[in-house]
Protein backbone atom coordinates (compact mmCIF):
# COMPACT_ATOMS: atom_id res chain seq x y z
CA UNK A 1 0.00 0.00 0.00
CA UNK A 2 1.62 3.44 -1.41
CA UNK A 3 0.86 6.33 -0.17
CA UNK A 4 -0.36 5.34 3.40
CA UNK A 5 1.45 6.21 6.34
CA UNK A 6 3.87 3.19 7.66
CA UNK A 7 4.52 1.71 10.82
CA UNK A 8 7.66 -0.28 10.19
CA UNK A 9 9.00 -2.02 12.96
CA UNK A 10 5.67 -3.66 13.49
CA UNK A 11 5.31 -4.37 10.39
CA UNK A 12 8.62 -5.91 9.93
CA UNK A 13 7.14 -7.82 13.17
CA UNK A 14 4.24 -9.02 11.96
CA UNK A 15 5.93 -10.24 8.39
CA UNK A 16 8.51 -12.06 10.75
CA UNK A 17 5.94 -13.61 12.93
CA UNK A 18 4.24 -14.93 10.03
CA UNK A 19 7.44 -16.23 8.37
CA UNK A 20 8.35 -18.29 11.17
CA UNK A 21 4.42 -19.28 11.81
CA UNK A 22 4.65 -20.72 8.15
CA UNK A 23 8.35 -22.54 8.50
CA UNK A 24 7.35 -24.59 11.32
CA UNK A 25 3.58 -25.56 10.10
CA UNK A 26 5.29 -26.67 7.23
CA UNK A 27 8.44 -27.89 9.05
CA UNK A 28 5.50 -29.99 11.14
CA UNK A 29 3.51 -31.54 7.76
CA UNK A 30 7.45 -32.35 5.91
CA UNK A 31 8.84 -33.92 9.28
CA UNK A 32 5.68 -36.01 9.82
CA UNK A 33 5.48 -37.58 6.69
CA UNK A 34 9.51 -38.36 6.60
CA UNK A 35 9.29 -39.75 10.38
CA UNK A 36 5.62 -39.88 11.53
CA UNK A 37 6.18 -38.18 14.34
CA UNK A 38 5.07 -34.75 15.28
CA UNK A 39 6.45 -31.76 17.12
CA UNK A 40 3.46 -30.84 18.72
CA UNK A 41 5.13 -28.88 21.85
CA UNK A 42 5.87 -26.40 19.16
CA UNK A 43 2.09 -25.42 18.99
CA UNK A 44 2.56 -23.16 21.91
CA UNK A 45 4.87 -20.96 20.35
CA UNK A 46 3.09 -20.70 17.12
CA UNK A 47 -0.22 -19.71 18.97
CA UNK A 48 2.47 -17.05 20.96
CA UNK A 49 3.55 -15.49 17.17
CA UNK A 50 -0.47 -15.48 16.37
CA UNK A 51 -0.82 -13.40 19.05
CA UNK A 52 2.48 -11.03 18.21
CA UNK A 53 1.27 -11.47 14.31
CA UNK A 54 -2.25 -10.30 15.76
CA UNK A 55 -1.10 -7.40 17.24
CA UNK A 56 1.46 -5.91 15.52
CA UNK A 57 -0.82 -5.89 12.31
CA UNK A 58 -2.96 -4.31 14.03
CA UNK A 59 -1.13 -1.44 15.33
CA UNK A 60 0.24 -0.69 11.34
CA UNK A 61 -3.78 -1.00 10.56
CA UNK A 62 -4.21 1.33 13.48
CA UNK A 63 -1.63 3.93 11.77
CA UNK A 64 -3.32 3.57 8.80
CA UNK A 65 -6.80 4.05 9.82
CA UNK A 66 -7.80 0.82 8.03
CA UNK A 67 -9.79 -0.97 11.19
CA UNK A 68 -13.30 -2.27 9.61
CA UNK A 69 -15.82 0.47 11.33
CA UNK A 70 -19.29 1.92 9.89
CA UNK A 71 -18.34 5.97 8.57
CA UNK A 72 -21.67 6.72 7.66
CA UNK A 73 -22.32 9.73 10.79
CA UNK A 74 -18.87 11.07 10.12
CA UNK A 75 -19.33 11.56 6.24
CA UNK A 76 -22.50 13.29 7.50
CA UNK A 77 -21.11 15.81 9.45
CA UNK A 78 -19.46 19.51 8.59
CA UNK A 79 -16.20 19.49 9.55
CA UNK A 80 -16.61 21.15 12.92
CA UNK A 81 -18.52 18.63 14.48
CA UNK A 82 -16.22 15.82 12.80
CA UNK A 83 -13.39 16.59 14.85
CA UNK A 84 -15.17 16.10 18.04
CA UNK A 85 -16.02 12.78 16.51
CA UNK A 86 -12.53 12.23 15.56
CA UNK A 87 -11.36 12.92 19.40
CA UNK A 88 -14.16 10.96 20.37
CA UNK A 89 -13.30 7.72 18.72
CA UNK A 90 -9.46 7.94 19.47
CA UNK A 91 -10.62 8.46 23.17
CA UNK A 92 -12.95 5.32 23.06
CA UNK A 93 -9.96 3.31 21.29
CA UNK A 94 -7.53 4.68 23.62
CA UNK A 95 -9.39 3.44 26.48
CA UNK A 96 -9.85 0.15 25.61
CA UNK A 97 -5.70 0.04 24.65
CA UNK A 98 -5.05 1.40 27.89
CA UNK A 99 -6.79 -1.20 30.02
CA UNK A 100 -5.43 -3.97 27.72
CA UNK A 101 -1.91 -2.81 28.68
CA UNK A 102 -2.55 -2.42 32.12
CA UNK A 103 -4.02 -5.24 32.87
CA UNK A 104 -1.95 -7.50 30.18
CA UNK A 105 1.02 -5.85 32.26
CA UNK A 106 -0.54 -7.36 35.17
CA UNK A 107 -1.01 -10.52 34.17
CA UNK A 108 2.56 -10.95 32.83
CA UNK A 109 3.98 -9.47 35.96
CA UNK A 110 2.09 -12.19 37.91
CA UNK A 111 3.54 -14.49 35.73
CA UNK A 112 6.79 -12.93 36.30
CA UNK A 113 6.57 -13.60 39.97
CA UNK A 114 4.79 -16.49 40.77
CA UNK A 115 7.73 -18.24 37.78
CA UNK A 116 5.18 -19.99 36.20
CA UNK A 117 6.60 -22.24 33.10
CA UNK A 118 5.02 -23.05 30.07
CA UNK A 119 3.49 -26.19 29.20
CA UNK A 120 5.18 -27.01 26.09
CA UNK A 121 8.31 -25.86 26.18
CA UNK A 122 9.29 -25.19 29.18
CA UNK A 123 9.99 -21.58 29.44
CA UNK A 124 9.08 -18.71 31.06
CA UNK A 125 5.31 -18.09 30.70
CA UNK A 126 5.83 -13.97 31.32
CA UNK A 127 7.81 -14.30 27.95
CA UNK A 128 4.74 -14.74 25.94
CA UNK A 129 2.46 -12.66 27.88
CA UNK A 130 4.62 -9.07 28.24
CA UNK A 131 3.76 -8.66 24.22
CA UNK A 132 0.65 -8.47 25.00
CA UNK A 133 0.78 -4.97 26.98
CA UNK A 134 4.19 -3.77 24.88
CA UNK A 135 2.36 -4.33 21.66
CA UNK A 136 -0.86 -2.66 23.10
CA UNK A 137 1.60 0.22 24.19
CA UNK A 138 2.58 0.62 20.75
CA UNK A 139 -0.93 1.00 19.31
CA UNK A 140 -1.62 3.63 22.02
CA UNK A 141 0.72 5.38 20.46
CA UNK A 142 -0.07 4.83 16.80
CA UNK A 143 -3.71 5.80 17.74
CA UNK A 144 -2.22 9.23 18.73
CA UNK A 145 -0.52 9.85 15.27
CA UNK A 146 -3.41 8.69 12.95
CA UNK A 147 -5.35 11.42 15.18
CA UNK A 148 -3.04 13.97 14.65
CA UNK A 149 -3.13 13.05 11.06
CA UNK A 150 -6.60 12.77 10.80
CA UNK A 151 -7.30 16.12 12.39
CA UNK A 152 -4.83 17.74 10.22
CA UNK A 153 -6.17 16.62 7.30
CA UNK A 154 -3.70 14.34 6.70
CA UNK A 155 -5.39 11.16 6.62
CA UNK A 156 -8.33 10.81 4.39
CA UNK A 157 -10.79 8.58 6.96
CA UNK A 158 -12.75 6.77 4.12
CA UNK A 159 -11.22 3.80 2.19
CA UNK B 1 -31.87 -0.40 32.81
CA UNK B 2 -30.18 -3.43 33.46
CA UNK B 3 -26.59 -3.41 32.25
CA UNK B 4 -27.48 -6.13 29.96
CA UNK B 5 -29.12 -2.77 27.86
CA UNK B 6 -26.64 -0.42 28.62
CA UNK B 7 -24.07 -2.83 26.90
CA UNK B 8 -26.19 -3.33 23.84
CA UNK B 9 -26.53 0.55 23.54
CA UNK B 10 -23.13 1.21 24.13
CA UNK B 11 -22.13 -1.03 21.51
CA UNK B 12 -24.53 -0.07 18.78
CA UNK B 13 -24.11 3.98 19.74
CA UNK B 14 -20.18 3.20 19.23
CA UNK B 15 -20.62 1.35 15.89
CA UNK B 16 -22.73 4.64 14.66
CA UNK B 17 -20.21 7.15 16.40
CA UNK B 18 -17.73 5.39 13.49
CA UNK B 19 -15.53 3.63 16.49
CA UNK B 20 -14.13 0.54 15.00
CA UNK B 21 -15.71 -2.44 15.63
CA UNK B 22 -12.89 -4.48 17.43
CA UNK B 23 -12.84 -1.07 20.02
CA UNK B 24 -16.78 -0.60 19.71
CA UNK B 25 -16.94 -4.87 21.34
CA UNK B 26 -14.47 -4.00 23.87
CA UNK B 27 -15.67 -1.43 24.96
CA UNK B 28 -19.34 -2.46 25.10
CA UNK B 29 -18.09 -5.11 27.27
CA UNK B 30 -15.94 -3.33 29.78
CA UNK B 31 -19.36 -1.09 30.03
CA UNK B 32 -21.21 -4.02 30.89
CA UNK B 33 -18.67 -5.77 33.18
CA UNK B 34 -18.05 -2.19 35.20
CA UNK B 35 -22.14 -1.84 35.10
CA UNK B 36 -23.06 -5.30 35.85
CA UNK B 37 -20.64 -7.63 37.91
CA UNK B 38 -17.76 -5.54 39.31
CA UNK B 39 -15.07 -3.47 38.17
CA UNK B 40 -12.16 -5.64 39.19
CA UNK B 41 -13.20 -7.99 36.71
CA UNK B 42 -11.91 -5.98 33.69
CA UNK B 43 -8.91 -8.08 34.71
CA UNK B 44 -10.50 -10.16 32.03
CA UNK B 45 -9.27 -7.54 29.58
CA UNK B 46 -5.56 -8.78 29.71
CA UNK B 47 -6.12 -12.64 30.29
CA UNK B 48 -9.38 -13.23 27.38
CA UNK B 49 -7.59 -10.69 24.95
CA UNK B 50 -4.88 -13.12 25.17
CA UNK B 51 -6.69 -16.35 25.10
CA UNK B 52 -9.83 -15.23 22.40
CA UNK B 53 -6.71 -15.65 19.97
CA UNK B 54 -4.15 -18.43 21.42
CA UNK B 55 -5.67 -21.09 20.12
CA UNK B 56 -3.71 -23.44 17.27
CA UNK B 57 -7.37 -23.61 14.60
CA UNK B 58 -6.73 -20.44 14.22
CA UNK B 59 -3.40 -20.15 12.85
CA UNK B 60 -5.08 -20.75 9.50
CA UNK B 61 -6.55 -17.97 8.87
CA UNK B 62 -3.52 -15.34 8.47
CA UNK B 63 -2.16 -18.62 6.44
CA UNK B 64 -4.94 -18.28 3.78
CA UNK B 65 -4.99 -14.84 3.61
CA UNK B 66 -1.30 -14.69 2.63
CA UNK B 67 -2.39 -17.64 0.23
CA UNK B 68 -4.91 -15.47 -1.24
CA UNK B 69 -2.30 -12.31 -1.54
CA UNK B 70 0.38 -14.81 -3.35
CA UNK B 71 -2.30 -15.75 -5.65
CA UNK B 72 -3.20 -12.45 -6.43
CA UNK B 73 0.01 -10.84 -6.89
CA UNK B 74 1.58 -13.99 -8.58
CA UNK B 75 -0.67 -13.39 -12.01
CA UNK B 76 -2.60 -16.60 -11.75
CA UNK B 77 -5.88 -14.51 -11.93
CA UNK B 78 -4.91 -13.29 -15.54
CA UNK B 79 -3.78 -16.99 -16.72
CA UNK B 80 -7.32 -18.21 -15.54
CA UNK B 81 -9.68 -15.37 -17.45
CA UNK B 82 -7.34 -16.29 -20.68
CA UNK B 83 -7.90 -19.58 -20.41
CA UNK B 84 -11.34 -19.37 -19.83
CA UNK B 85 -11.77 -16.60 -22.49
CA UNK B 86 -10.50 -19.27 -24.77
CA UNK B 87 -12.70 -22.03 -23.82
CA UNK B 88 -16.06 -19.78 -24.41
CA UNK B 89 -14.94 -17.70 -26.98
CA UNK B 90 -16.48 -14.59 -27.84
CA UNK B 91 -20.63 -14.53 -27.71
CA UNK B 92 -22.92 -12.73 -25.99
CA UNK B 93 -22.35 -12.29 -21.70
CA UNK B 94 -19.05 -14.64 -22.58
CA UNK B 95 -16.70 -12.25 -20.03
CA UNK B 96 -19.67 -12.06 -17.87
CA UNK B 97 -19.05 -16.06 -17.56
CA UNK B 98 -15.55 -15.40 -17.37
CA UNK B 99 -15.61 -13.16 -14.42
CA UNK B 100 -18.31 -15.36 -12.61
CA UNK B 101 -15.89 -18.42 -13.45
CA UNK B 102 -12.75 -16.86 -12.46
CA UNK B 103 -14.12 -15.58 -9.18
CA UNK B 104 -15.02 -19.00 -8.25
CA UNK B 105 -11.91 -20.83 -9.18
CA UNK B 106 -10.26 -17.67 -7.00
CA UNK B 107 -12.49 -18.46 -4.49
CA UNK B 108 -11.25 -21.78 -4.11
CA UNK B 109 -7.38 -20.51 -3.17
CA UNK B 110 -7.71 -17.99 -0.81
CA UNK B 111 -10.09 -17.31 2.27
CA UNK B 112 -11.92 -14.01 1.81
CA UNK B 113 -14.06 -12.25 -0.87
CA UNK B 114 -12.15 -8.35 -1.26
CA UNK B 115 -8.81 -10.00 -2.72
CA UNK B 116 -10.54 -12.19 -5.43
CA UNK B 117 -12.69 -9.32 -6.02
CA UNK B 118 -9.59 -6.85 -6.33
CA UNK B 119 -7.61 -9.23 -8.50
CA UNK B 120 -10.60 -10.22 -11.19
CA UNK B 121 -11.64 -6.55 -11.43
CA UNK B 122 -8.27 -5.15 -12.17
CA UNK B 123 -8.00 -8.35 -14.78
CA UNK B 124 -11.32 -8.20 -16.51
CA UNK B 125 -12.87 -4.90 -15.73
CA UNK B 126 -10.62 -3.06 -19.08
CA UNK B 127 -11.76 -5.56 -21.48
CA UNK B 128 -15.57 -6.13 -20.05
CA UNK B 129 -15.59 -2.77 -20.96
CA UNK B 130 -13.78 -2.50 -24.51
CA UNK B 131 -16.39 -5.63 -25.00
CA UNK B 132 -19.64 -3.32 -24.34
CA UNK B 133 -20.42 -4.30 -20.22
CA UNK B 134 -21.33 -0.84 -18.70
CA UNK B 135 -18.74 -0.06 -16.23
CA UNK B 136 -21.35 -0.36 -13.16
CA UNK B 137 -22.74 -4.07 -14.18
CA UNK B 138 -19.09 -5.51 -14.50
CA UNK B 139 -17.97 -4.02 -10.94
CA UNK B 140 -21.06 -5.62 -9.59
CA UNK B 141 -20.69 -8.93 -11.10
CA UNK B 142 -17.34 -9.05 -9.89
CA UNK B 143 -18.24 -7.65 -6.54
CA UNK B 144 -20.98 -10.55 -5.98
CA UNK B 145 -19.10 -13.46 -7.70
CA UNK B 146 -16.22 -12.62 -5.31
CA UNK B 147 -18.50 -12.69 -2.30
CA UNK B 148 -19.01 -16.57 -2.98
CA UNK B 149 -15.34 -17.18 -1.87
CA UNK B 150 -16.75 -17.06 2.07
CA UNK B 151 -18.69 -20.04 0.90
CA UNK B 152 -16.58 -22.38 -1.58
CA UNK B 153 -13.66 -23.95 0.85
CA UNK B 154 -11.03 -22.65 1.96
CA UNK B 155 -13.16 -19.85 4.16
CA UNK B 156 -11.74 -17.68 6.85
CA UNK B 157 -15.64 -17.59 7.63
CA UNK B 158 -15.98 -20.81 7.97
CA UNK B 159 -13.28 -21.48 9.70
CA UNK B 160 -14.43 -18.98 12.94
CA UNK B 161 -17.72 -20.50 12.53
CA UNK B 162 -16.48 -24.18 13.60
CA UNK B 163 -14.24 -22.28 16.48
CA UNK B 164 -17.46 -20.36 17.67
CA UNK B 165 -20.28 -23.44 17.62
CA UNK B 166 -19.20 -26.06 19.96
CA UNK B 167 -18.82 -29.71 17.93
CA UNK B 168 -18.98 -28.30 14.04
CA UNK B 169 -16.11 -30.28 11.86
CA UNK B 170 -14.31 -27.94 10.09
CA UNK B 171 -13.87 -30.35 6.80
CA UNK B 172 -17.60 -31.21 7.13
CA UNK B 173 -18.34 -27.24 6.80
CA UNK B 174 -15.74 -26.77 3.54
CA UNK B 175 -17.54 -29.90 2.05
CA UNK B 176 -20.83 -28.50 2.36
CA UNK B 177 -20.35 -25.20 1.10
CA UNK B 178 -18.84 -26.44 -2.22
CA UNK B 179 -22.09 -26.62 -3.71
CA UNK B 180 -24.05 -23.93 -2.31
CA UNK B 181 -21.09 -21.51 -3.52
CA UNK B 182 -21.39 -22.87 -7.02
CA UNK B 183 -24.89 -22.57 -7.03
CA UNK B 184 -24.58 -19.22 -6.16
CA UNK B 185 -22.62 -18.59 -8.85
CA UNK B 186 -24.60 -20.08 -11.48
CA UNK B 187 -27.63 -17.87 -9.84
CA UNK B 188 -25.79 -15.05 -10.45
CA UNK B 189 -24.70 -16.15 -14.21
CA UNK B 190 -28.56 -16.98 -15.07
CA UNK B 191 -29.44 -12.84 -15.12
CA UNK B 192 -26.13 -11.53 -15.62
CA UNK B 193 -26.00 -13.67 -19.34
CA UNK B 194 -29.81 -12.95 -20.05
CA UNK B 195 -29.32 -8.87 -19.43
CA UNK B 196 -25.78 -8.97 -21.77
CA UNK B 197 -27.84 -11.06 -24.37
CA UNK B 198 -31.01 -8.20 -23.97
CA UNK B 199 -28.82 -5.04 -24.58
CA UNK B 200 -26.23 -6.80 -27.02
CA UNK B 201 -23.23 -6.54 -25.09
CA UNK B 202 -19.96 -8.36 -26.30
CA UNK B 203 -21.37 -9.42 -29.81
CA UNK B 204 -20.79 -12.64 -32.07
CA UNK B 205 -18.07 -10.51 -33.81
CA UNK B 206 -14.80 -10.33 -32.54
CA UNK B 207 -13.26 -7.04 -31.74
CA UNK B 208 -10.82 -5.28 -34.04
CA UNK B 209 -7.45 -6.09 -32.77
CA UNK B 210 -7.98 -8.41 -30.22
CA UNK B 211 -6.01 -11.78 -30.01
CA UNK B 212 -6.85 -15.03 -30.79
CA UNK B 213 -6.52 -17.27 -27.64
CA UNK B 214 -5.80 -20.85 -28.45
CA UNK B 215 -7.56 -23.46 -25.48
CA UNK B 216 -4.31 -25.47 -25.48
CA UNK B 217 -1.59 -23.06 -24.77
CA UNK B 218 -3.70 -20.79 -22.39
CA UNK B 219 -4.52 -24.26 -20.79
CA UNK B 220 -0.33 -25.15 -20.27
CA UNK B 221 -0.10 -21.36 -18.67
CA UNK B 222 -3.26 -22.19 -16.15
CA UNK B 223 -2.56 -25.61 -15.09
CA UNK B 224 -0.71 -24.02 -11.93
CA UNK B 225 -3.50 -21.94 -10.99
CA UNK B 226 -5.99 -24.24 -11.51
CA UNK B 227 -4.50 -27.42 -9.76
CA UNK B 228 -4.15 -24.93 -6.49
CA UNK B 229 -7.69 -25.56 -5.60
CA UNK B 230 -6.99 -29.16 -6.43
CA UNK B 231 -4.00 -29.28 -4.32
CA UNK B 232 -6.25 -27.76 -1.11
CA UNK B 233 -8.97 -29.66 -1.25
CA UNK B 234 -7.53 -33.07 -2.29
CA UNK B 235 -5.58 -32.61 0.38
CA UNK B 236 -8.19 -31.85 3.23
CA UNK B 237 -10.38 -34.63 1.52
CA UNK B 238 -7.94 -37.49 0.93
CA UNK B 239 -6.97 -36.62 5.14
CA UNK B 240 -3.66 -35.41 3.90
CA UNK B 241 -3.54 -32.27 5.72
CA UNK B 242 -5.33 -30.58 8.68
CA UNK B 243 -6.95 -27.32 7.70
CA UNK B 244 -3.79 -25.24 9.16
CA UNK B 245 -1.39 -27.87 7.18
CA UNK B 246 -3.46 -27.31 3.73
CA UNK B 247 -3.01 -23.63 4.41
CA UNK B 248 0.60 -23.77 5.02
CA UNK B 249 1.41 -26.01 1.58
CA UNK B 250 -0.69 -23.74 -0.05
CA UNK B 251 1.43 -20.75 0.30
CA UNK B 252 4.49 -22.66 -0.06
CA UNK B 253 2.77 -24.04 -3.17
CA UNK B 254 1.81 -20.38 -4.47
CA UNK B 255 5.32 -19.07 -3.53
CA UNK B 256 7.31 -21.62 -5.56
CA UNK B 257 4.21 -20.69 -8.49
CA UNK B 258 4.79 -17.30 -8.29
CA UNK B 259 8.86 -17.66 -8.06
CA UNK B 260 9.59 -20.18 -10.23
CA UNK B 261 6.81 -20.52 -13.06
CA UNK B 262 5.58 -17.22 -13.25
CA UNK B 263 8.02 -15.05 -11.95
CA UNK B 264 5.38 -12.44 -11.34
CA UNK B 265 6.91 -12.30 -8.01
CA UNK B 266 10.55 -11.36 -6.80
CA UNK B 267 11.65 -12.49 -2.94
CA UNK B 268 11.33 -8.77 -2.14
CA UNK B 269 7.60 -8.89 -3.17
CA UNK B 270 7.05 -11.62 -1.31
CA UNK B 271 8.37 -10.08 1.84
CA UNK B 272 5.93 -7.03 1.17
CA UNK B 273 3.09 -9.84 1.01
CA UNK B 274 4.12 -11.19 3.91
CA UNK B 275 3.40 -7.43 5.74
CA UNK B 276 0.63 -6.99 3.98
CA UNK B 277 -0.95 -10.30 5.34
CA UNK B 278 0.21 -9.31 8.83
CA UNK B 279 -1.53 -6.22 8.37
CA UNK B 280 -5.58 -7.70 7.30
CA UNK B 281 -4.46 -10.79 9.94
CA UNK B 282 -4.24 -8.01 12.23
CA UNK B 283 -7.78 -6.34 11.41
CA UNK B 284 -9.20 -9.16 11.61
CA UNK B 285 -7.74 -10.82 14.55
CA UNK B 286 -8.44 -7.94 16.54
CA UNK B 287 -11.76 -8.38 16.40
CA UNK B 288 -11.55 -11.89 17.27
CA UNK B 289 -9.16 -10.89 19.63
CA UNK B 290 -11.64 -8.09 21.50
CA UNK B 291 -14.55 -9.67 20.66
CA UNK B 292 -14.01 -12.34 23.27
CA UNK B 293 -14.20 -9.68 26.01
CA UNK B 294 -17.64 -8.71 24.63
CA UNK B 295 -19.00 -12.73 24.37
CA UNK B 296 -17.63 -13.27 28.57
CA UNK B 297 -19.44 -10.12 29.76
CA UNK B 298 -22.33 -10.96 27.70
CA UNK B 299 -22.27 -14.93 28.95
CA UNK B 300 -21.89 -13.44 32.49
CA UNK B 301 -24.36 -11.36 32.48
CA UNK B 302 -26.77 -13.78 30.84
CA UNK B 303 -27.17 -11.21 27.83
CA UNK B 304 -27.21 -13.44 25.30
CA UNK B 305 -29.47 -16.43 27.58
CA UNK B 306 -32.04 -13.92 27.29
CA UNK B 307 -31.70 -12.45 23.95
CA UNK B 308 -32.25 -15.71 22.98
CA UNK B 309 -35.24 -16.40 25.35
CA UNK B 310 -36.73 -13.68 23.45
CA UNK B 311 -36.20 -14.61 19.81
CA UNK B 312 -37.91 -18.34 20.68
CA UNK B 313 -40.64 -16.32 22.44
CA UNK B 314 -41.55 -14.81 19.27
CA UNK B 315 -43.28 -17.31 17.49
CA UNK B 316 -42.96 -21.60 17.65
CA UNK B 317 -42.94 -21.98 13.90
CA UNK B 318 -39.25 -22.44 13.12
CA UNK B 319 -39.97 -21.47 9.37
CA UNK B 320 -40.69 -18.04 10.18
CA UNK B 321 -38.20 -17.80 12.92
CA UNK B 322 -35.46 -18.47 10.16
CA UNK B 323 -36.61 -15.88 7.81
CA UNK B 324 -36.76 -13.48 10.33
CA UNK B 325 -33.10 -14.55 12.10
CA UNK B 326 -31.90 -14.59 7.71
CA UNK B 327 -33.04 -10.86 7.53
CA UNK B 328 -31.66 -10.25 10.35
CA UNK B 329 -28.01 -11.20 9.53
CA UNK B 330 -28.77 -9.56 5.71
CA UNK B 331 -28.94 -6.19 7.21
CA UNK B 332 -25.90 -7.01 9.37
CA UNK B 333 -24.28 -8.18 6.54
CA UNK B 334 -24.64 -4.94 5.00
CA UNK B 335 -23.06 -3.07 7.91
CA UNK B 336 -20.83 -5.37 9.25
CA UNK B 337 -17.94 -7.91 7.69
CA UNK B 338 -18.30 -12.00 8.27
CA UNK B 339 -16.23 -12.80 11.54
CA UNK B 340 -17.95 -9.25 13.42
CA UNK B 341 -20.96 -11.39 12.40
CA UNK B 342 -20.49 -14.85 13.19
CA UNK B 343 -18.60 -13.62 16.70
CA UNK B 344 -21.42 -11.16 18.11
CA UNK B 345 -24.13 -13.04 16.57
CA UNK B 346 -23.52 -16.91 17.04
CA UNK B 347 -23.84 -16.63 20.93
CA UNK B 348 -27.09 -15.58 20.68
CA UNK B 349 -27.98 -17.36 17.78
CA UNK B 350 -26.70 -21.21 19.11
CA UNK B 351 -29.10 -21.85 21.76
CA UNK B 352 -32.31 -20.67 19.21
CA UNK B 353 -30.61 -23.11 16.67
CA UNK B 354 -30.39 -25.75 19.13
CA UNK B 355 -33.98 -25.34 20.38
CA UNK B 356 -35.41 -25.91 16.69
CA UNK B 357 -32.99 -28.66 15.89
CA UNK B 358 -31.28 -27.05 13.21
CA UNK B 359 -28.14 -28.70 11.74
CA UNK B 360 -25.43 -26.40 12.43
CA UNK B 361 -23.52 -27.08 9.22
CA UNK B 362 -26.35 -26.44 7.15
CA UNK B 363 -27.60 -23.69 9.23
CA UNK B 364 -23.63 -22.11 9.26
CA UNK B 365 -23.96 -22.12 5.32
CA UNK B 366 -27.13 -20.20 5.04
CA UNK B 367 -25.30 -17.94 7.46
CA UNK B 368 -22.34 -17.66 5.15
CA UNK B 369 -24.60 -17.01 1.98
CA UNK B 370 -26.76 -14.18 3.65
CA UNK B 371 -23.03 -12.77 4.69
CA UNK B 372 -21.87 -13.24 1.02
CA UNK B 373 -24.79 -11.30 -0.03
CA UNK B 374 -24.06 -8.29 2.29
CA UNK B 375 -21.11 -7.98 0.61
CA UNK B 376 -21.87 -6.45 -2.29
CA UNK B 377 -24.79 -4.84 -1.05
CA UNK B 378 -24.60 -0.89 -0.41
CA UNK B 379 -24.36 0.89 2.11
CA UNK B 380 -20.75 -0.71 3.30
CA UNK B 381 -20.38 -3.46 0.38
CA UNK B 382 -16.54 -5.14 1.00
CA UNK B 383 -16.12 -6.03 -2.05
CA UNK B 384 -17.94 -3.94 -4.49
CA UNK B 385 -16.01 -1.06 -2.70
CA UNK B 386 -12.95 -2.86 -4.17
CA UNK B 387 -14.56 -3.00 -7.44
CA UNK B 388 -16.13 0.44 -7.96
CA UNK B 389 -12.54 1.43 -7.19
CA UNK B 390 -10.33 -0.21 -9.33
CA UNK B 391 -13.40 1.20 -12.27
CA UNK B 392 -13.49 4.39 -10.65
CA UNK B 393 -17.09 5.02 -10.78
CA UNK B 394 -19.00 5.37 -7.60
CA UNK B 395 -21.02 3.15 -5.26
CA UNK B 396 -24.81 4.57 -5.94
CA UNK B 397 -24.00 3.76 -9.62
CA UNK B 398 -23.36 -0.04 -8.61
CA UNK B 399 -27.51 0.07 -7.09
CA UNK B 400 -29.48 -1.15 -9.66
CA UNK B 401 -27.55 -3.79 -10.37
CA UNK B 402 -26.66 -4.83 -7.31
CA UNK B 403 -30.52 -4.91 -6.41
CA UNK B 404 -30.80 -7.37 -9.23
CA UNK B 405 -27.69 -10.26 -7.96
CA UNK B 406 -29.08 -9.44 -4.38
CA UNK B 407 -32.30 -11.07 -6.00
CA UNK B 408 -30.54 -13.68 -7.46
CA UNK B 409 -28.49 -14.72 -4.58
CA UNK B 410 -31.27 -14.77 -2.16
CA UNK B 411 -33.11 -17.58 -4.94
CA UNK B 412 -29.63 -19.38 -4.11
CA UNK B 413 -30.11 -18.83 -0.66
CA UNK B 414 -34.07 -19.94 -0.60
CA UNK B 415 -33.03 -22.96 -2.55
CA UNK B 416 -30.51 -24.19 0.04
CA UNK B 417 -32.71 -23.50 3.06
CA UNK B 418 -35.55 -25.08 0.99
CA UNK B 419 -33.35 -28.48 0.09
CA UNK B 420 -30.13 -28.79 3.11
CA UNK B 421 -29.24 -31.65 0.85
CA UNK B 422 -27.35 -29.40 -1.47
CA UNK B 423 -25.26 -28.42 1.81
CA UNK B 424 -24.93 -31.73 3.84
CA UNK B 425 -25.07 -34.15 0.82
CA UNK B 426 -21.20 -33.92 -0.01
CA UNK B 427 -19.88 -33.99 3.59
CA UNK B 428 -22.17 -37.15 3.90
CA UNK B 429 -21.09 -38.98 0.82
CA UNK B 430 -17.55 -38.07 2.16
CA UNK B 431 -18.35 -39.54 5.51
CA UNK B 432 -17.84 -36.59 7.53
CA UNK B 433 -19.94 -35.95 10.53
CA UNK B 434 -22.79 -33.16 9.84
CA UNK B 435 -25.50 -34.27 12.94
Amino acid sequence: MKGFPDARPERWLGALALIIISSISLGNVITRYLTGGSFSFTEEFSVFLLVVLTFAGASVALRRNRHIRIGFLERALPLKYRRALILFQALCGATVLGLITWYGGKMAWQEYQWESLSPGLGLPQWWYLVWLPVLSAAMVWRLCQQTADRLTGRLTDEP
Amino acid sequence: MSPDVWMILAFAGLLIAGVSVAFSLALSGAVGIVLGLSPDMLATMGTNTYNSIAKYPLIAIPLFILTGLIFERSGVALRLVRFAQALIGPRHGGLALVAVLVCMIMGGMSGSGPADAAAVAMVMLPSMTKAGYPKPFSATLIAASASTAILIPPSVALILYSIVVPGVDLRALFAAGLFPGILAGLALLVPAMLVSKRYGWEGGTPIEGAERLSVRTTFKQAIPALFAPVLILGGLRSGLFTPTEAAVVAVAYGAIVGLFLTRELSLRDLWELLGEAAIISGVVMLIIALAGIFAWAGTMLGTFRHLAEWIISLTDNGVLLLILVMLAVLVAGMLLDAISIYLIMMPILIPVMQHFEWNPVWFGILLAMNIAIGQFTPPVAVNLMVTTEVAKIRLEQTLGWALLFVVAMGCALALVAIFPAIALWLPRVLGYNVD
